[in-house]
């Protein structure tokens, strides 16, 4: 039973699409961080009024064999186009380069335990970085605990795509959780605050970038795998919008779930910190129609 | 649901602490049958908010010693545009179960009891349909999404298997 004066979130909030006025009225609360900092950039580049995101979704069918390996070099040219396409570079040196510089301390903040950041993926955003000129040194393990971001001048957010069943969705807004130093408590009212970890100082304006590895996503449940609702998805996605990546994954997973059972099977508890992050925390764009989707490559079930 | 087939789930957690949940079954008079697939035993809210959303917060007041069922029905005629869903909970003794009816009444229909205490059997027409709960000793039963006032109390009356309230 619920022993806080806030207000309990209910399905009736979302029936009744009052779900928004709910989490900014009760659910989250008044927070010092809010009031203290706008968010800039990402968390987020996009975040005011009626600015527009770009999310990229490359994919490939040879990015991984029937055995769910990695096709290494299909995996190379698919994050060369993810970040050229990104930045307008017309190298994948000098896109690295307008996003990462030599001075930076670059974290990775990979999602590092149960459906995993492929590490093929990690070894070759590495390898890029270098040769863009970020010192081998400065590119460094960013997951885990709130000391090792406050360590790096520069983040790139690169979690692997999945459903999660304390949040609704565990890709981007969520992969930040451990910088809080204090996860479980994010976890309450259905996570809906995780966007606010963007904000925390050592957290705030850091991240150039945002990677997911859409390769083998999983579509319900979650951390934990479940290889029933994994899939061959072979893509990245890419985008300077925390939110607007979370969306388009969203959008992704909803509609394998509704493809498996063959009618919709709403993702359980909403995902309502996508839409706090945007509409509370200011970190970009949750809303599809302000959401410029390029598509590159394979579009075999895109789902999108 | 005299006549129902036990559930697998059921015999499964019938030898671990706390009262074993009721198995599920199809109603013997409402137009509607069990979705098989789709009941789930829990003990926490979370697992149930996963197979059927509720609330951010635990409603129930569940603990540890409580064990629940949340069971999906449909018409046998195929049609996937309309179901039920029906919950089943049995607590550790009555009071909680008690507090549990109280705190489903105030937290999602918003219902402020008064210290008298609830009516057992509430039944409520809310944004996806109609709602019902009842309170039987130790259990409190619920039904979500019914079409219609008559099928959420012919429902609500096939589960507790009695005709009127206390």
């Amino acid at each position: 039973m619920s022993k806080h004066s806030r207000r309990t979130l209910t399905r009736r909030d979302f029936v009744r699409g009052t779900v928004g006025s709910a989490l900014a009225a009760s659910v989250l609360g008044p927070s010092g961080l809010l009031s203290a900092q706008p968010a800039t950039d990402g968390g987020g580049d996009a975040a005011s009024g009626a600015q527009r995101s770009r999310v990229l979704v490359v994919r490939e069918q040879s990015a991984m064999t029937d055995a769910h390996n990695v096709d290494v070099g299909t995996l190379r040219t698919m994050l060369t186009v993810a970040v050229t396409g990104i930045t307008g570079a017309a190298t994948a040196r000098e896109a690295w380069a307008s996003l990462y510089r030599p001075e930076d301390v670059v974290g990775l903040v990979t999602t590092d335990f149960m459906n995993r950041t492929h590490p093929e993926l990690v070894t070759l955003v590495t390898e890029a970085l270098v040769d863009a000129g970020v010192p081998e040194g400065n590119v460094r393990d960013a997951q885990g605990n709130d000391r090792k971001v406050k360590e790096c001048t520069a983040l790139l957010c690169m979690p692997a795509m999945k459903a999660h069943w304390l949040t609704g969705i565990g890709t981007v807004i969520k992969n930040y959780i451990m910088f809080s130093g204090k996860p479980a408590s994010y976890h309450k009212a259905d996570s809906a605050k995780l966007g606010e970890i963007w904000l925390l100082p050592d957290v705030v304006g850091k991240t150039r970038l945002v990677l997911v590895d859409a390769l083998r996503p999983m579509c319900n449940k979650g951390p934990q795998p479940d290889p029933r609702y994994k899939w061959d998805y072979k893509g990245l996605i890419a985008s300077a919008d925390p939110v607007a990546a979370d969306a388009t994954c969203l959008r992704i997973l909803q509609a394998k779930r509704d493809a498996i059972r063959g009618e919709p099977w709403p993702i359980s508890p909403p995902p309502v910190c996508v839409e706090a992050a945007d509409t509370t925390y200011g970190l970009g764009t949750a809303d599809p129609e302000r959401i410029d989707l390029q598509l590159v490559g394979w579009d075999h079930e895109r789902l999108l | 649901m005299a006549g129902a087939a036990p559930d697998p789930c059921a015999h499964a957690l019938s030898g671990r602490d706390g009262a074993p949940p009721p198995p599920p079954g199809a109603p013997p008079h409402a137009p509607f049958e069990l979705r098989q697939d789709r009941a789930r035993f829990f003990r926490s809210y979370l697992v149930l908010n996963s197979a059927y959303y509720l609330a951010s917060d635990d409603v129930f007041g569940l603990e540890p010693t409580d064990a629940g069922v949340i069971a999906e029905y449909r018409p046998p005629d195929g049609d996937h545009t309309t179901r039920v869903f029906a919950v089943w909970i049995r607590y550790a003794n009555a009071d909680r179960a008690a507090a549990g009816l109280q705190g489903f009444r105030r937290l999602y229909l918003g219902i402020e009891d008064t210290a008298a205490g609830p009516r057992r059997r509430t039944l409520r027409s809310i944004e996806d349909g109609w709602c019902g709960v009842d309170q039987d000793g130790t259990d409190l039963r619920l039904i979500f999404e019914a079409p219609d006032e008559a099928t959420a109390g012919q429902l609500l009356t096939d589960l507790t298997g009695r005709e009127t309230s206390p």
